[in-house]
């Protein structure tokens, strides 16, 4: 074994010569690209997927106009993330304007990471729907702070909402009727006497984590039910989270059999194939719905808001993408020029034209868009009456606890009750040591 | 040539561990070169091991904020995994998993490899065709397979219920999902046993089989005292090699079931993932990861000096 | 005599046809992913989830393939880059690990280093390869960031080198210790250095290894996510895997467009 020690040594210090000789290079490098001039490019950190269709076509504008190049980069969801964190942490300022999903905003926001847009003089235009505008505040603009924020602390923007995604309610009108239905009474009884004529009823997103979690806050939240109260004690465990899963697990019953590892995707398809009568889906899937070579039931889907519970609201979960700018940045006033740019009215109507979903009121209400776009008008209402999740840092954390549980739930392998309780607990100790619960 | 070729006949019975006396003899007082040959790659991998995994051990002391920024030092991250159900459930889910997968691989490799160990133009194509599914990208056959083995959609129980079969919910229960992720595995990794098998049949020396001929050995007995050790140091390297990949698999969990239903397809490298590139908490990650380290080295560490023991034992 | 000879020769084809038909079922269990992955990709979407699955596309499309090229397509991959990118770096990084890894195997194999007693130093190196490599990602790419490297095709070169070698060595140290000392020492008693000898004799009989191990390092250099992911940072740079990744997104995947690169992918 010493022998193996002596080397590890010698290959440790000949490896940690090399690495500063490196080291020494990078200095230099770094000093020489300072300055706030015009760049001649920016980088931009993209997710991949249809909000990048819908904008990629549109960037040669600002492009020309500017003479800025710009670098779009993109990546999958997973992948986006992680390289946005590592980027942020790291302070490379490898990326100019990053684009991220609105829970991550607690993080990147909260950790100091990003430019707060007052820098450059900007006031957030009141046309952006409300709950968009929320999502870009740090600290929450709404709603209770963490115990650890300061209550006082006024709320600065830190990025523009770009791509307003919410929670639909996709219903086979051909069928059910072109009424949605209003609470979730309705729905589990339109259910019951339409059940021959599809193959499933309601089809759950019942995979774990992000999937069943995200499907099942629009049933909690219009019941009434929420992860924290006020002071943000941990509620899920409350009589009406336990009556919102067991209206959940009621109306998953009536779907197919694998739903424990249903995704996004897969109930997209079921929708898609008219062997269900309704779901909680993304609003991009319209653009499949209406799509005749992908999708069975072209014209037979209605679009419209999330049921609540009969003492309860509406509460689609909201799911916008943000323009951000890292505070790393060796670009920002450019960087900030472009999503100025991009989140524009003008620019936003051709994304919407695109296929993308804007987060502007005057678009999503513009006629001849919801003319070709049937869906745009059910996601202003969604936008309307959404629901934000939790703003905390620690939200994907506690989001993955309670959709482990719940996906057991809907595998059949854990008991309602069983399954709220462990989340509780599981979600206080998670509170507890990421010291949210200390004040200074 | 054919003089160096003869001087391997005239003692055909000797094996490669036997000549390490000889070897010893004539090179033993030679120059440098051994040193310099091992070299280069003695730096790359200390460059790319052991500063990685010396930074890691240092992170796995480290206190880290919600935010992913350290916070000071604390000997708690051990004491947390070491405690922590989740880990150990995730342990026992790796090592079942492993165990399970490498034995089948290397059963059916090694039955492949000696399927088609005769050489024609015939077996030739049929070897292109049996490594095939290693070259497809780990990610694309989660995906592939996660298209097959929809419950509801997919083409596997489309099959099964054709032939009058009762399908099966392969990716919904949580006995089911880990059965299909071992599945996976053994459908894309056997191959590699395959062929890293096939490589050291071809190369085996011819003159044993000859002398077994005439003695007048069964294929069972040539298979069982010739074949399988001299085999031997090959089906070594291929055990530990996808011992030690399937103890960090990822890719199929990732696309797959996303470590559900519950944790029950949850493995190690799954989870410290989650917690280290989602919850930020790299500290946690890295303790975790080094105690998997460990249990990985101990187990390769057991299985060489075991299968080696018993090769000098059986050799000489 | 003749029937004993008759019987075997039966008993001889039997086996063969057993072992034919055997062979037969397991390349159709081999093949059939690949079969579906290829046939899903010429597939229009609206029947890869339909009630009656077929195994053959009812409407054979093009589209996947083509759309790529007119960059109609959901994700702006330009596929050809990451084509490009990951043969540049497949190829160089394997000839690299398949030189430097055979010397170093060679040296392992022949010699007694002091450093290896009992084989220390050749486990040593396999530890290399047991690192999961989420454990090493975080501190790569520090260094690589410190040599001025992120975001180049060395860095992935380095780094699939690295953690290939420790396979390459001890694939290739198990092919030399089945070959004969004896051949190289007769050739250097005829006056050829070691050097020489090795290239001369060692090689060419190690060949099938040889083509084996460069198959597998080519393979999981070509296959390889998480560094790609982590390294590279701008999509001009990107290897193939990440790009396939692109295809997976938040909402839904792109089955066709994903096959169709898959399959070109392979």
């Amino acid at each position: 074994m010493k022998r193996l020690f002596v080397g590890t040594c010698y290959a440790l210090s000949l490896s940690l010569v090399l690495a500063a000789c490196g080291s020494g290079d990078d200095l230099s490098e770094e000093t020489g690209a300072e300055g706030e001039e015009a760049p001649d490019s920016i980088s931009v950190a993209m997710v991949a997927g249809q909000e990048s269709a819908a904008m990629r076509p549109i960037i040669a504008e600002f492009e020309e106009e500017t003479g800025i190049e710009i670098e779009w980069n993109e990546f999958d969801y997973d992948t986006l993330y992680e390289r946005i964190f590592n980027d942020l942490q790291s302070g490379s300022g490898t990326y100019d304007v990053i684009f991220a999903d609105d829970p991550w905003m607690p993080m990147f926001a909260g950790g100091g990471y990003l430019t707060p847009l007052d820098e450059f003089d900007y006031e957030i235009d009141e046309d952006f729907m409300e709950s968009s505008r929320a999502l870009t505040t740090w600290p929450p603009s709404e709603g209770p702070r963490m115990p650890d924020i300061d209550p006082e602390e006024e709320p600065r923007h830190y990025g523009i909402p770009q791509v307003g995604n919410v929670q639909l309610l996709f219903w086979r009108k051909d069928i059910l009727g072109d009424e949605a239905p209003e609470t979730w009474e309705d729905a589990a009884a339109m259910l019951e006497e339409h059940e021959d004529e599809t193959d499933y009823g309601f089809v759950p997103r019942g995979a774990r984590g992000n999937a069943v979690a995200t499907n099942f806050n629009a049933f909690m939240w219009s019941h009434n039910g929420d992860f924290f109260d006020d002071d943000w004690n941990v509620t899920v465990n409350d009589s009406e989270v336990h009556e919102a899963l067991n209206r959940y697990t009621e109306l998953a019953e009536t779907g197919p059999s694998g739903v424990a590892n249903y995704g996004a995707d897969e109930v997209g398809r079921a929708m898609s194939q008219g062997d269900t009568l309704m779901a909680i889906v993304w609003p991009v899937w319209a653009e499949t719905m209406e799509n005749e070579e992908e999708s069975e039931v072209v014209g037979d889907i209605g679009y419209g808001l999330v049921p609540r519970s009969e003492d309860g609201e509406h509460a689609p979960q909201i799911g916008n993408w943000v323009f951000a700018i890292p505070e790393a940045s060796e670009n920002r006033r450019a960087a900030f020029d472009f999503i100025e740019w991009a989140s524009s009215e003008e620019i936003q109507l051709q994304m919407a034209q695109n296929g993308g979903l804007p987060t502007r009121e005057s678009v999503l209400l513009n006629e001849e868009l919801n003319e070709e776009m049937p869906y745009l008008e059910a996601v202003h209402e969604g936008l309307e009456n959404a629901e934000i999740r939790p703003r905390t840092p620690s939200y994907s954390e506690v989001e993955e606890t309670i959709g482990t549980y719940l996906n057991q739930v809907v595998a059949g392998e854990m008991s309602e009750e069983d399954a709220l309780e462990n989340a509780a607990s599981d979600i206080e100790d998670i509170m507890e040591s990421a010291g949210h619960y200390d004040t200074e | 040539m054919s003089t160096q070729r003869e001087v391997g006949k005239t003692d055909p019975n000797q094996h490669p561990r036997m000549t390490k006396k000889t070897k010893k003899s004539i090179f033993k007082h030679k120059h440098m070169l051994p040193y310099w040959l091992i070299l280069p790659t003695l730096l790359l991998i200390g460059l790319l091991t052991i500063v990685p995994l010396g930074y890691s051990i240092y992170v796995s002391f480290q206190d880290f904020d919600t935010f992913g920024n350290p916070a000071g030092f604390t000997g708690s991250n051990y004491a947390d995994v070491l405690t922590s159900g989740t880990y150990w459930n995730s342990m026992g889910i790796t090592f079942a998993y492993t165990f399970g997968v490498v034995a089948i691989e290397m059963f059916l490799g090694l039955v492949l490899a000696l399927l088609v160990s005769k050489d024609s133009k015939v077996m030739g194509y049929l070897r292109w065709v049996l490594i095939i599914p290693m070259m497809v990208s780990p990610l694309v056959v989660g995906i592939i397979f996660r298209l097959m083995l929809n419950a509801d959609m997919g083409i596997a129980n489309y099959m099964l219920s054709a032939i009058g079969l009762p399908e099966i919910n392969f990716l919904g229960t949580s006995l089911n999902a880990f059965l299909s992720i071992m599945l996976v595995d053994i459908w894309q990794w056997t191959p590699m046993c395959f062929l890293i098998i096939l490589a050291g049949l071809q190369s085996l020396p011819q003159d044993p089989y000859e002398a077994a001929r005439l003695d007048g050995a069964s294929k069972l007995q040539v298979l069982r005292d010739i074949t399988l050790p001299l085999l031997k140091p090959i089906i070594v390297v291929a055990l530990v090699i996808r011992t030690m990949d399937a103890l960090r698999m990822f890719d199929q969990v990732f696309v797959l079931t996303q470590g559900g239903p519950g944790r029950a397809t949850e493995v190690i490298s799954f989870l410290m993932y989650r917690v280290a590139m989602r919850f930020s908490d790299f500290g946690y990650a890295a303790a975790g990861l080094f105690i998997l380290l460990v249990f990985t080295i101990l187990l390769s560490y057991i299985m060489v000096r075991t299968l080696n023991r018993n090769q000098k034992e059986g050799g000489v | 005599m003749e029937n004993a000879k008759t019987g075997m020769k039966a008993k001889r084809l039997r086996g063969e046809i057993i072992r034919y038909i055997t062979l037969f079922g397991i390349c159709l269990i081999v093949l059939f992913p690949i079969y579906w992955m290829i046939i899903t990709s010429f597939k229009p979407a609206g029947e890869l989830f339909a009630s009656d699955q077929t195994f053959f596309p009812q409407n054979f499309t093009l589209q996947y393939y083509i759309d790529p090229i007119d960059g109609v397509v959901s994700s702006g991959s330009p596929f050809i880059g990451f084509f490009l990118n990951s043969m540049i770096v497949a190829s160089v990084s394997m000839i690299i690990c398949l030189v430097i890894g055979s010397l170093a195997a060679y040296s392992l194999a022949r010699f007694e280093l002091r450093i290896n007693k009992n084989d220390r130093l050749s486990f040593a190196i396999l530890t290399a390869r047991m690192l999961p490599p989420i454990v090493v990602i975080v501190p790569m790419y520090l260094i690589m960031q410190s040599l001025g490297l992120l975001n180049t095709h060395w860095a992935m070169i380095i780094v699939y080198t690295g953690f290939n070698l420790p396979f390459v060595v001890w694939m290739m140290k198990a092919f030399f210790q089945e070959i004969p000392p004896d051949l190289e020492e007769s050739a250097m008693v005829d006056g050829d250095s070691r050097m020489k000898a090795f290239y001369k004799i060692v090689l060419p009989l190690a060949a099938p290894g040889l083509v084996a191990t460069s198959i597998f390092t080519l393979i999981l250099t070509w296959n390889e996510f998480l560094f790609a992911m982590f390294l590279l940072n701008s999509a001009d740079m990107m290897t193939l895997p990440p790009g396939i990744a692109t295809y997976i997104t938040q909402y839904e995947t792109n089955w066709g467009e994903l096959t169709a690169a898959a399959t070109l992918a392979v």
